[in-house]
């Protein structure tokens, strides 16, 4: 069997490199590498968005993350996945989050990458303010 | 008056260490704080006196983690725990809506316990 590489799971306050994320993942035997960018949108319920401001609590998120990450492995086995998100100030047209997912076939790995992002909007403890030209405000459950 | 050979010591009272993120942190205008509470106290009795003290806090959205593990309000504190009040997790650009996490029908069950690291 081959040695895993290292898995790719951070908090980070750069800019993202998908790419960094694409080689943590990718192995010879697969035919499919998804990448998901979340990011970020100008308008926001017809406000302007200058920026989005992230906060964490960062022990527990990355311990959440990783958790996420086993899911993946009990779920779609033979396959590997990332997740890098960013924390602090994020510009309209950056990315937020990027989801990694190597996988032998695409199918697998579409899902994979959705089931990612949807229990790291469900689990994770990261919250993000919206900051407006005219004034801010914390995005919760709503 | 002589103790009585039932006579226990007295628990000490439980420190707990508080974190604050988000909008809870904005409006106590603090990041953390050690505090000591009476033996038996719970989650929900914490809250309660941070909104005497800050009554802006009242009527938001929060689920506890203790240790950094999903918990509820009626969770009864120990020595040395760190407690966080969560406000409902971002939203983000999918269709779904934004939700508390930790709805037990939404979590597949064979995961359940497999965090643990």
């Amino acid at each position: 069997m081959t040695v895993q590489p290292p898995r790719l799971c951070r908090l980070t306050h750069d800019p993202i490199d998908a790419n960094e994320l694409i080689a943590a993942v990718q192995t010879v035997a697969d035919g499919a590498v998804c990448v998901f960018h979340g990011v970020v949108r100008e308008d926001s319920r017809n406000r302007k968005v200058r920026f989005l401001d992230y906060d964490a609590y960062p022990e527990m998120a990355e311990r959440k993350m990783h958790a996420i990450l086993d899911e993946v492995a009990v779920r779609w086995p033979g396959q590997r996945a990332a997740i890098v998100h960013r924390l602090g100030i994020v510009n309209v047209g950056e990315a937020s989050i990027v989801i990694a997912v190597g996988s032998p076939h695409r199918g697998e790995s579409f899902d994979a990458c959705r089931y990612v992002i949807d229990r790291v909007k469900q689990e994770v403890p990261i919250w993000k303010k919206e900051v407006f030209t005219d004034g801010e405000e914390w995005i919760e459950g709503s | 008056m002589p103790q009585s050979s039932g006579y226990h010591p007295r628990m000490s009272d439980v420190r707990i260490e508080l974190r604050y993120f988000a909008r809870v942190r904005e409006l106590l205008g603090r990041r953390a704080d050690t505090r000591t509470f009476p033996p038996g106290t719970t989650i929900a009795d914490i809250w309660a006196s941070l909104t005497e003290e800050c009554p802006s806090l009242v009527g938001l959205t929060w689920k506890p983690s203790v240790n950094q593990e999903y918990a509820t309000p009626e969770t009864v504190l120990q020595d040395g725990d760190e407690v966080v009040f969560i406000p409902p997790v971002s939203g983000g650009t999918g269709s779904s809506a934004p939700d508390f996490p930790t709805d037990p029908s939404r979590i597949d069950t064979r995961f359940v316990g497999r965090d643990k690291r």
